[in-house]
């Protein structure tokens, strides 16, 4: 099992990837990118603690790109660094204000460079573990938007989720055992500021019914009100934030 | 010769990621750094004959940021004003800064075959 957490680097320059991966060794697993684009299939793939983005590749802007990346619900907790060579107070500004982690300047300082990136790989790892609901087998980890099944093997799993229903298994999780209304589902997953019909939490509901499988844990209908997860009782082991 | 282009200081601290497996880090370094810029330098003599800004300012940025890894304070300074020039959409002095960033890179060139990582049996 690989624990060691994973950078995406997205850099042109050849040189400053060498420099990353030396800089880490083993202690990370570092997956290099020379465009934008690249980049955007590497995070499409897979997933990555953390994000080292430049703000100038040969394909477009870093800015633009994280701005992007931020619509994305998939990627909107991303945890992103900037590694520029762009000083402008405006670029600082701006990664900032779109939620990115630091905002490091070449040239690349190497030991504060290296303590930057361990404090926040130990910031987020920290926050991984509290962003984690266990509810029997099931596993969901709300700071990667992702869901898992142990196997019976020990393994995880992965439940490929939609958005929606990532975000409607979470909180079903987060209250197992009690129900909750379509209306609260509803602001849950889309907000309050859109209208969604109540049928079309039934039409998500049903689609995680099925990706959920034959698994102890499930989500049940409770008539006129809306829905509960309900996990075998024995087996059923709950860490929340 | 002009004053030294590399940053000893920034060199000695890429010379201790060197491990038993890659000892020679900083030479592996600078030789990927040197192999990369011809590429850069041609994209912005083309980017000036063309007025392409766009192409202009990716390519000395580029360079730019290269640079700044290894300190060389002085190609830094006119790519920067070449970058500067291309996303304001003008040529200005661009012409003459690339003739001096070029004279520059030969310099930077020289100065790393001379550290002892690119001596003879090294």
């Amino acid at each position: 099992v690989n624990n060691r957490p994973s950078i995406l680097l997205i850099e042109d320059a050849p040189e400053t990837q060498l420099l990353v991966r030396a800089v880490f060794g083993t202690e990370i697993e570092l997956v290099t990118s020379g465009t934008l684009s690249e980049g955007a299939a590497q995070l499409n793939e897979r997933v990555f603690d953390l994000v080292l983005l430049d703000g100038t590749l040969p394909d477009g802007d870093g800015f633009e790109f994280f701005a992007k990346l931020r619509q994305n619900p998939k990627f909107s907790r991303l945890a992103v660094i900037f590694l520029t060579a762009r000083t402008a107070i405006n670029d600082r500004v701006a990664a900032f204000a779109m939620g990115a982690e630091d905002y490091v300047v070449k040239p690349i300082e190497v030991r504060e460079f290296r303590a930057r990136v361990e404090a926040k790989l130990r910031k987020l790892s920290a926050g991984e573990s509290q962003s984690v609901l266990e509810i029997g087998t099931l596993r969901i980890d709300r700071h990667r938007f992702r869901a898992f099944r142990k196997t019976a093997s020990g393994e995880l799993s992965e439940i490929i989720l939609t958005p929606y229903e990532f975000k409607i298994l979470s909180a079903l999780a987060e209250k197992e055992g009690n129900v909750l209304s379509r209306d609260s589902l509803i602001s849950t997953a889309w907000g309050d500021s859109v209208h969604v019909l109540e049928r079309t939490v039934d039409r998500h509901i049903s689609s995680l019914r099925k990706k959920l499988g034959s698994g102890a844990e499930k989500i049940e209908p409770v008539h006129g009100v809306g829905y509960r997860l309900n996990a075998s009782s024995i087996s059923s082991k709950k860490k929340a934030a | 010769m002009a004053e030294n282009l590399l940053d000893n200081e920034m060199l000695d601290s890429y010379r201790e990621l060197g491990t038993p497996e890659e000892p020679d880090f900083l030479k592996k370094f600078l030789t990927t750094f040197i192999d990369a810029i011809p590429a850069h330098l041609e994209r912005i003599d083309v980017a000036i004959k063309a007025s392409n800004f766009e192409d202009l300012a990716r390519a000395s940025h580029a360079i730019k940021s290269s640079c700044l890894n290894i300190g060389a304070a002085a190609i830094v300074e006119r790519c920067a004003k070449i970058e500067a020039n291309g996303k304001a959409g003008e040529l200005g002095d661009s012409a003459k800064l690339y003739g001096e960033v070029v004279e520059l890179c030969g310099q930077l060139k020289a100065e790393i075959h001379a550290l002892p990582e690119f001596r003879a049996g090294a």
